[in-house]
């Protein structure tokens, strides 16, 4: 009952800035098509946008509806549920709107998916679409996944260890991580790095897109797991 | 009615006698309904188990009682009750305070039976 | 049959212990009072029992049950909390629709009915109000949702005394019509001391005291004289604390009093809830 109650509110939390996101994607889209001629558009890839704005829903989906649904009595195993039982529609939704708003656009302009590109894929089979669907759908999960996962990190991090994580990870990947790929690692490592990648999303090899599918899918489910261990003891802090 | 939250006395206590001072004035008539413990309780922002208390000292002593589903009433009798046991009170809380409060102060019996008379002209 | 029962609660932050070992048991359809000094640990109790944080020892049950992360147990409580976590932009009257979803029985007709009492207006945003205001909207939530266990904390912060007077009798209305166990956490003592039934005392996390209002009164005195007459009688009783102006003493005592045994020149009188209250927590 107050799974149901606490997911409709954390659903209602998003609808309104999903909505304001399509508006402002479809003026875009309009702006761009208006403003560069024909066959020349550079607008390419929603899902990326999608994705990102997802991400951002995450970042923005836990301090406020914990505390809210705290003081309203929702124990924490509810809403760790309930935040997912708003996202997977939400995610759905945007997975089919990003389609039809593909196939739109594409008549209109010269628009590409970012599924399109990235797999070379332009069958419109009901297969295809449906291993699309479901590549939009895991990446959106992931992103907003990964978004909540952060701030609920943060949200059980004390000041030093904020400070520590803040300025750890840039320098890591700025410097520490460039640092060691120049000085440690062969090019044959790198290579066979990018291509370890490359396969995992399916961009090269032979699984093709499937196996981002369930590269997302992993991540999903080990971000949501660790968000579960976080969010098992997370205390009402004042500030 | 009025409850003195600094008296010594508790509060229930001075609510059943300002109930029955109450009855003695006339406010409450004989058979006729006193407030309910939550309109006392309300009234006087005191917690209701304190007003049923008070009430109950008086369902006690028969002043007042209680009638199914409609509330409290004032018994048939109930100021002759009360005026009695003031009568005997007043011996107890007025005449010995002033004895030995008279004592402490060495006014004589006599001074004391001139002061009562004064009392009574005025 | 709704109980509580706090069993043997310790809580620590990092080094420092909020409170220690509490054990108290909560009687149905009761007001109590949470009394104690800044920082006594009345916030951080009330904390635990819906719990918004973990105890370090003990645990706290409702009807039996613990209350970690049990819903059913926290659906019967309703914590009217300082802190304010409402959405910067919601109106008091979603807040009423969104509590309603959360606590089935709460009274929306109730709720805007004392809204009118104090005008509150149900289309203003919370984060909007005023201090008071601010108050006036928890408590009306806190008395519109209809749950066995509600908690107030500092309910009248930022009142008038016209406002105090009205929440205070709607309170004992609403508690008269509709019993509950509620449990008043307040500096205002005076205030609360004829509404409340029992008195919980906390000292530096601490359980000093947990009876009727009516027996902490009765067995409280202070008594009056010259300071070696009233050292004299006050030998090898509870004494909370004194007050001691030139040659005269008043000192502050718990127990049972025999009034034939009181020596010539010694004044007994009753001393007030708020009093005996400044020196039991001031040792």
């Amino acid at each position: 009952m107050r799974l149901k109650t606490a997911s409709k509110y954390i659903f209602s939390e998003i609808k309104n800035s999903v909505l304001i996101f399509y508006l402002i994607i479809v003026l875009l889209t309009i702006f761009f098509s208006s403003a560069t001629s024909e066959g020349n558009s550079s607008f390419n890839g929603i899902e990326m946008m999608s994705a990102i704005f997802l991400f951002v829903v995450g970042l923005n989906s836990f301090r406020k509806n914990y505390l809210f649904l705290m003081s309203n009595g929702v124990p924490r195993r509810t809403q760790f549920k309930s935040f997912f039982l708003a996202a997977i529609p939400v995610t759905v939704g945007m997975a089919v709107i990003d389609l039809a708003l593909g196939a739109i656009f594409n008549r209109i302009t010269n628009y590409n998916t970012l599924y399109g590109l990235l797999y070379q894929d332009k069958t419109q089979s009901t297969g295809n679409i449906i291993i699309s669907l479901l590549w939009s759908i895991t990446l959106y999960l992931c992103a907003i996944t990964l978004g909540y996962f952060i701030t609920l990190a943060y949200y059980r991090m004390n000041k030093i260890q904020k400070i520590c994580v803040s300025i750890g990870v840039p320098v890591f990947f700025t410097m520490v991580l460039p640092y060691i790929i120049y000085n440690f690692c062969s090019t044959t490592t790198v290579n066979w790095v990018y291509n370890g990648i490359s396969t995992m999303f399916g961009v090269t090899g032979s699984y093709g897109s499937i196996s981002a599918v369930a590269v997302f899918l992993v991540c999903t489910i080990l971000l949501s797991v660790l968000s579960y261990l976080l969010i098992r003891k997370a205390p009402v802090k004042e500030n | 009615m009025k409850l003195d939250f600094n008296n010594d006395k508790p509060i229930y206590l001075q609510l059943s006698e300002e109930l029955e001072d109450a009855i003695i004035a006339g406010a409450y008539q004989e058979e006729t309904q006193i407030p309910s413990t939550t309109e006392i309780s309300v009234n006087y922002k005191i917690n209701p188990a304190t007003a049923l208390k008070g009430i109950n000292i008086l369902v006690d002593n028969g002043i007042v009682y209680k009638k199914r589903g409609l509330g409290m009433f004032v018994a048939n009798g109930a100021k002759e009750k009360i005026l009695e046991q003031r009568k005997v009170d007043f011996f107890e809380s007025y005449i010995k305070s002033l004895v030995t409060e008279a004592k402490k102060l060495s006014i004589s019996k006599e001074d004391i039976l001139k002061m009562l008379e004064r009392g009574f002209e005025i | 049959m709704s109980q509580m029962e706090i069993k043997n609660i310790t809580k620590k932050f990092a080094d420092v212990t909020a409170l220690e070992n509490i054990s108290l048991k909560l009687e149905e359809n009761k007001i109590y009072g949470l009394l104690g000094r800044n920082g006594a640990g009345k916030t951080t109790l009330l904390n635990l029992i819906t719990n918004r944080i973990f105890p370090t020892e003990g645990e706290i049950l409702v009807n039996g049950e613990n209350v970690i992360e049990n819903d059913n147990a926290l659906s019967k409580i309703y914590f009217m909390a300082e802190n304010n976590y409402y959405p910067e932009n919601m109106t008091v009257k979603k807040a009423f629709n969104w509590t309603k979803e959360f606590y089935t029985d709460f009274d929306s007709e109730y709720a805007a009915e004392l809204c009118e009492k104090f005008s509150l207006k149900l289309n203003q945003k919370i984060k909007t109000l005023s201090t008071g205001y601010t108050s006036i909207f928890k408590m009306i939530l806190a008395l519109s949702c209809n749950v066995p266990f509600v908690l107030l904390d500092e309910p009248v912060l930022g009142l008038d005394a016209n406002h105090r007077d009205l929440f205070y009798k709607e309170l004992l209305k609403n508690y008269s019509e509709k019993p509950k166990t509620i449990i008043i956490s307040t500096h205002l003592i005076e205030e609360a001391a004829d509404i409340i039934e029992d008195v919980i005392i906390i000292k530096s996390g601490k359980l000093i005291l947990n009876e009727s209002v009516e027996s902490v009164l009765s067995q409280g005195y202070a008594i009056t004289g010259s300071i070696s007459a009233v050292d004299g009688f006050t030998a090898g009783k509870n004494i909370l604390g004194a007050d001691t102006i030139g040659g005269i003493k008043c000192a502050y005592v718990l127990g049972h009093l025999d009034k034939a045994g009181i020596p010539d020149g010694l004044e007994v009188t009753k001393p007030d809830l708020q009093k005996l209250f400044i020196h039991m927590t001031n040792r």
